[in-house]
């Protein structure tokens, strides 16, 4: 099979990348480029600036705070607005038939499984966004082998295919996937070196290409703690949940929710969230038992009913965000007015948030803009939208109904290997936590703020939005037409 | 940890073809190469005898009266790229076996993004206009010893385009080291300039040869380097002499 294949596209690779191609500079003179950075996190990009990358006053960082769960199919998903995942990621809990699609190693494999044909795809559909997104078919393996070596071929790879690209574009996308396996596997210094490098090349080409205008925008899905989680911090959601009276089950039918609580443990990757499914009535008490597992942070899901009503003049959607056992937090969303209702006598310091209330006052309404500058910077940052937004169904058919967020330096164990479970441990993303939200968006095309919702980015760049739709032809999809924000 | 799974995956590779060709027949003799390796620029001074054919993934060859040889690149036809090829014989210059070539590849709209495979992605980009590209190539080939044989090909690249490409000529250049270990292994050595003083790229690249009785394999890998930036990929034939 690999023999038909390398006589299928290495024969077409060697031709097509061997034709001399010349532009006429007049008709493309500024090109933007769009680099789609797995893993890229605010930190390492401000390690990398104190070493002397990205230099000079055009570049403009900002922190990209990552949709909830911090995952990257379905960030990508939902930054990039192409269509919908069925689940945050390949693994995922298919309701109506209830049962958990590509389970175990088949989710995992699909890391490193090469691409043969679109038709024979388990890429995300994101994928397609990128004029360029791997080096070939084993890009998988050497990326997880050799990550080094794997960077640098992708470098490599990438520059050379921007520099025919350029002749004739003026946008061209791609896709890095070394980062993150980096921040996985290795420490934050070897991401920084990494982000040097590719500072320098980024830099020499625009000096090796006058006779067009470049802009660079480097964007991530996510961020990376640089938390290593010891072997025994590894969470099995499966086990953990019957030490709080939870059943752990792999299908939802046939079961009566009055007899006990039970959920839907998915546990493919190695992260710091667990998607839970239970049935509707069983989310408080599933959320609350949860929360009461030593390595969970925060556990976060709808809420039938307010606490306490509001007298609102529209019915509200309700979450709940449990803690230790008992519900820490909760609020409503008015998808009319774009409004949320936050109840007093709620210890809001526990998520770092400073909101005081006065004398008489049950609720306080406010509106996503407002809110998000309230919230933009704490330990969980933008938490309201984030945690409304992953429990809906925004890029995602069949999200999770119950969310729970781990605590610093633990992670869902994910997958068993052969030999040791001391594989990619260095660094995770996942949780509700700024530890692994923070993503980067890093740009010398335009001013930035220096806070943005990630899923703003086609926002920011309509230039790239265009590309997308119209070379390579995505369906751009408007999950949530209450994401959008101002930023004054 | 190993130095990448890429490389273990071509020792194996490799030691499948030396196997292969261990049990292959005794009969076979080394043939010349009439068609050349690396698609474009590389190319030989020999032709397919009269009514011989060859077919491969990097060509099918029909030779005629031992001047004139027919030919296509049959892979590129799945990639919106129709071509063939036009070869002809000319006297030996001293002991150097001489040819021409000239053929003509008409890169159909989208021709660049019909790769099977995403993980693949091409320099050139033409979602909607064509691109003709009419090389004309002179090789030349010799034996220089008992077991090494030189391939070299000169060859102007024409480009016309319906689109946004400047239409222009390309000289590019390229020598192929042939060393002959057995009638059935033989080791390449590739090496390619495009552009010259309006220089593109060069091309370094190594293969291994193995020839049946009838059948014939190769195996390379292959560097395209340009000014700033580099791409290595393999490249596999696969053919049957008729």
């Amino acid at each position: 099979m690999v023999i038909a294949l390398g006589a299928c596209d290495w024969i077409p690779f060697a031709f097509f990348n061997s034709i001399p191609i010349r532009g006429d500079p007049t008709r493309n003179p500024e090109v933007r480029v769009y680099l789609g950075i797995d893993g890229l996190s605010y930190h390492t990009v401000q390690d990398a600036i104190a070493r002397g990358a990205f230099s000079g006053t055009s570049w403009k960082l900002a922190k990209s705070v990552a949709p909830f769960p911090v995952t990257s199919d379905a960030n990508w998903t939902k930054i990039l607005r192409t269509p919908a995942l069925d689940g945050y990621e390949l693994e995922y809990f298919d309701p109506i038939a209830d049962k958990i699609q590509h389970p175990g190693l088949l989710g995992l494999a699909r890391h490193v499984m090469p691409v043969v044909s679109e038709s024979l795809n388990l890429s995300a559909p994101c994928q397609s966004a990128f004029d360029y997104r791997a080096n070939g078919y084993f890009h998988g393996f050497s990326a997880y082998s050799d990550v080094f070596s794997s960077l640098g071929e992708s470098l490599d790879n990438l520059f050379f295919t921007l520099e025919g690209r350029s002749e004739t574009a003026s946008v061209f996308t791609a896709y890095l996937l070394e980062f993150d396996v980096l921040g996985h596997m290795q420490k934050r210094v070897d991401v920084a070196d990494a982000l040097v490098m590719l500072s320098k090349k980024i830099d020499r080409f625009i000096q090796r290409h006058p006779e067009r205008k470049f802009y660079f925008t480097l964007f991530s899905d996510h961020g990376m703690d640089f938390m290593p989680a010891p072997v025994e911090n590894l969470v099995v959601m499966e086990d953990e949940l019957p030490k709080v009276g939870v059943t752990s089950v792999r299908s939802l039918a046939g079961r009566d929710p009055s007899q006990g609580p039970y959920a839907v443990p998915l546990m493919h990757t190695r992260v710091s969230y667990i998607s839970l499914h239970t049935h509707a009535a069983l989310v408080s008490e599933v959320s609350i038992r949860a929360s009461q597992i030593p390595s969970v942070d925060v556990v976060v899901g709808k809420l039938d009913a307010p606490v306490v009503d509001p007298g609102a003049p529209r019915p509200l959607e309700w979450f709940g965000l449990w803690s230790g056992g008992s519900l820490a937090l909760y609020f409503g969303y008015d998808q009319q007015t774009d409004e949320y209702y936050l109840p007093s006598g709620y210890d809001y310091s526990r998520f770092g948030i400073s909101l005081s209330f006065s004398g008489g006052e049950v609720f306080r309404v406010i509106e996503d803009e407002a809110l998000f500058s309230l919230v933009k910077e704490t330990r969980y940052p933008d938490l309201f939208y984030r945690v409304r937004s992953g429990l809906s169904a925004h890029g995602v058919r069949f999200p999770g109904q119950v969310l729970v967020s781990f605590k610093a330096n633990y992670v869902s164990k994910g997958f068993s290997l052969p030999g040791s479970d001391k594989i990619a441990n260095e660094g995770f993303h996942g949780s509700l936590s700024e530890f692994g939200t923070l993503g980067t968006l890093l740009t010398n095309e335009r001013e930035l703020p220096s806070v943005v919702r990630a899923e703003s980015l086609l926002d920011f760049f309509p230039r790239l939005k265009t590309h997308l739709s119209s070379s390579r032809k995505i369906a751009i999809q408007d999950f949530d037409s209450k994401l959008s924000l101002n930023y004054q | 940890m190993c130095h990448g799974l890429r490389s273990l995956f071509f020792r194996v590779f490799l030691g499948f073809w030396i196997c292969a060709a261990s049990v292959a027949t005794a009969q076979a003799t080394q043939r010349s190469m009439s068609v050349g390796f690396y698609p474009l620029w590389e190319n030989t001074g020999y032709l397919e005898p009269h009514r011989s054919l060859y077919v491969g993934t990097n060509g099918a060859a029909f030779g005629w009266h031992e001047q004139a040889q027919f030919g296509v690149q049959p892979v590129l036809f799945f990639y919106r790229t129709p071509n063939f090829q036009l070869k002809y014989q000319l006297p030996e210059w001293g002991a150097w076996s001489t040819s021409v070539q000239a053929g003509a590849y008409y890169l159909l709209e989208m021709a660049s993004r019909a790769v099977l495979s995403p993980m693949y992605s091409a320099r050139i980009d033409n979602p909607d206009y064509r691109v003709f590209l009419f090389p004309v190539g002179l090789s030349a080939s010799r034996a220089v010893s008992d077991g090494i044989i030189i391939h070299q090909t000169l060859t102007a690249l024409g480009l016309v385009s319906s689109g946004a490409l400047q239409d222009r000529i390309t000289l590019g250049y390229s020598a192929v080291a042939e060393f002959l270990a057995t009638d059935h292994h033989a080791l390449l050595v590739h090496l390619g300039e495009v552009g010259f003083w309006s220089h593109d790229h060069f091309m370094v690249g190594a293969s291994y040869r193995w020839l049946g009785e009838n059948f014939e394999a190769r195996l390379g890998y292959f560097y395209r380097v340009m000014s700033d930036s580099a791409q290595a990929a393999p490249l596999i034939a696969l053919g049957y002499h008729l």
